[in-house]
């Protein structure tokens, strides 16, 4: 369990005066949970990402992870408990070549050769990747990249993984390949925490949280969610349309219940009201 | 004015030695007609933003030709410079590339260097910043930093930046990327005040297919540097069958409407795109059999 207790986060702008990024945060995020974390831009999101990591140490307040204070933390353990990926790839890939970037993630916690070629192996056949093993980072698509990135930090055997809107940098095909790896490694038992941008992130989670400038204004399930149409646009999620037809057909008498934000969903729906 | 590419091919020279060049697009035939809005989609590498820098004349074509008004825009030195100076291109994610300590300087640099009097400058910018409805008055914005203001509006910012130039055709690469939905929103409403107020010709890359159908006049399909479909978006999402093995995203609307005739409401097949509507058809069956 990550549990954040009255977090709050300042930066220093530019004449002194304080920013503030995060205010009074409580948050509890059970293991094995999939959260997602919504807001429009600069309400926090990345802020309470890097304070949940460790890369940022709040100004006040605290951040347990299995008990424990973050800052009581030791780095190396931390560092295989939990970690961050960013928007964009190419920010957190350090090597040319795939197997090296892999590598590396295990060579920084000095485990022998032959358990680090094993990993690679198996990383790479969980991502359904081997054919990529010797090739440059340059020749892979978006969402290679970026399930490389994961893989870099799962290797390490972490059980939480925060992610920082992975799918913002990449193309419809690159968007499912990164979900669906996120979702495997949520069903082998990952705890997720998914800061999210698009309304197709929050598919999969048991628990969202609404952040805005800073404060938590919001938290329930998904299918609460789906009821407040105008409160997710104000988060900054783009409504599907399909979700807001539902609203229209809703208002207009229909008697069309959710969870529905597929067309397939729409269509079995209109299929238990023919006449 | 008018552009056309006319069988437009483009190969980066930058590949490692023994790597094989490709071209990036090729066989390009497009006309950008005035005042209209355009659309471009494809998955990454498709081409999408080499079409656009080849439209914007950023890039010569290694093959083919760019005409403005019928003419090579590249007869001339003078004839590109003029053809640059009616074209504005916003690439992806523009302000990562603000260098100015205030956002006045930021927009002011394009018209200095082009030699504008300082009252012109201030007077466009003015302008300008009142169309994209940003809320400042020219002094307090003098001494604002671009890097304080939120992703939206620095958006809107780089938008700004391209705009004070009165260019004829303004090109932009993935204008909402990065952005949340509020933001996204904004621009997407400044693009057809831009239409209406300035009758701007618009050339929008993006993935957002279920914008681009309700917004654009034509709509340009990339697939692998190839241009495999253009026409209205009603046109274009007449054949569904052709659009399949893109891999393209549907709009859910439109692919609502495919799956409501299979289900007995019937529309004469007609693509529709508006969640509105949908409602209209679905609800009006119902009632009728009520």
């Amino acid at each position: 369990m990550i549990s954040l207790q009255r977090v709050s986060h300042f930066y220093s702008g530019p004449f002194g005066q304080k920013i503030s990024a995060l205010e009074d945060v409580n948050l509890n995020i059970p293991r094995g949970s999939f959260t997602a974390i919504v807001g429009p831009n600069n309400s926090g999101k990345s802020t309470l990402g890097q304070i949940m990591v460790g890369l940022l140490s709040p100004s006040s307040g605290q951040v347990l992870i299995e008990g424990l204070d973050l800052a009581h933390w030791d780095h190396n353990l931390l560092t295989r408990t939990i970690g961050l990926i960013f928007s964009n790839p190419e920010d957190q890939i350090v090597f040319p070549i795939v197997e090296d970037d892999l590598a590396f993630s295990l060579e920084s916690l000095a485990m022998d050769t032959l358990q680090i070629e094993k990993k690679v192996a198996d990383i790479l056949k969980f991502l359904d990747m081997e054919e990529y093993r010797h090739c440059s980072i340059h020749q892979l698509s978006g969402g290679q990249k970026q399930k490389l990135a994961i893989a870099a930090m799962v290797i390490r055997g972490l059980r939480y993984l925060v992610l920082d809107e992975p799918i913002s940098h990449l193309d419809a095909k690159g968007r499912e390949e990164v979900l669906t790896l996120i979702k495997s490694l949520h069903q082998a038992g990952g705890t997720i925490i998914y800061l999210a941008q698009r309304f197709e992130e929050l598919v999969m989670s048991d628990l969202v949280v609404a952040l805005v400038s800073g404060r938590v204004v919001w938290q329930g399930s998904f299918l609460e969610l789906l009821e407040r149409p105008e409160d997710m646009a104000q988060w900054g999620i783009e409504v599907p349309p399909i979700v807001r037809l539902v609203k229209i057909l809703q208002d207009k008498g229909l008697a069309v219940a959710h969870p529905i934000y597929t067309v397939d969903h729409l269509i079995a729906a209109l299929e238990k009201l023919k006449p | 004015m008018k552009v056309e590419a006319l069988d437009c091919s483009y190969r980066y020279r930058h590949f490692p030695k023994g790597e094989q060049e490709e071209y990036a697009v090729y066989d390009i035939r497009l006309t950008i007609l005035p005042s209209k809005i355009f659309g471009i989609v494809g998955a990454n590498g498709a081409g999408k933003s080499t079409l656009a820098y080849l439209l914007a004349g950023l890039l010569k074509p290694s093959k083919g030709l760019i005409l403005a008004d019928g003419k090579n825009i590249y007869t001339t030195r003078e004839s590109l410079a003029a053809f640059r100076k009616s074209v504005a291109l916003v690439p992806q994610f523009p302000e990562d590339q603000f260098f100015s300590s205030s956002i006045c300087q930021e927009l002011s640099f394009g018209l200095e260097r082009g030699g504008s009097s300082r009252d012109e400058i201030q007077m466009r910018i003015a302008a300008t910043l009142k169309l994209l409805g940003l809320e400042f008055d020219t002094k307090s914005l003098m001494g604002r930093s671009p890097f304080e203001l939120g992703g939206g509006e620095r958006r809107l910012i780089s938008i700004a930046a391209a705009l004070v130039a009165e260019p004829k055709i303004l090109i932009l690469d993935e204008p909402t990327a990065r952005l949340d939905s509020k933001a996204s929103q904004r621009i997407w409403e400044l693009i057809c005040e831009l239409r209406q107020q300035l009758r701007l010709t618009i050339i929008i890359i993006s993935h957002e297919m279920e914008r681009l159908v309700c917004l654009v006049d034509w709509l340009v399909i990339m697939h692998q540097g190839k241009i495999v479909h253009q026409g209205t978006p009603l046109e274009i999402f007449s054949k569904p069958a052709e659009l399949k093995p893109l891999g393209l995203e549907w709009p859910q609307i439109t692919l609502l409407g495919y799956k409501l005739e299979q289900f007995g409401i019937k529309h004469d097949h007609r693509p529709i795109f508006e969640p509105q509507e949908a409602a209209i058809l679905i609800s009006k069956w119902f009632e009728e059999r009520r």
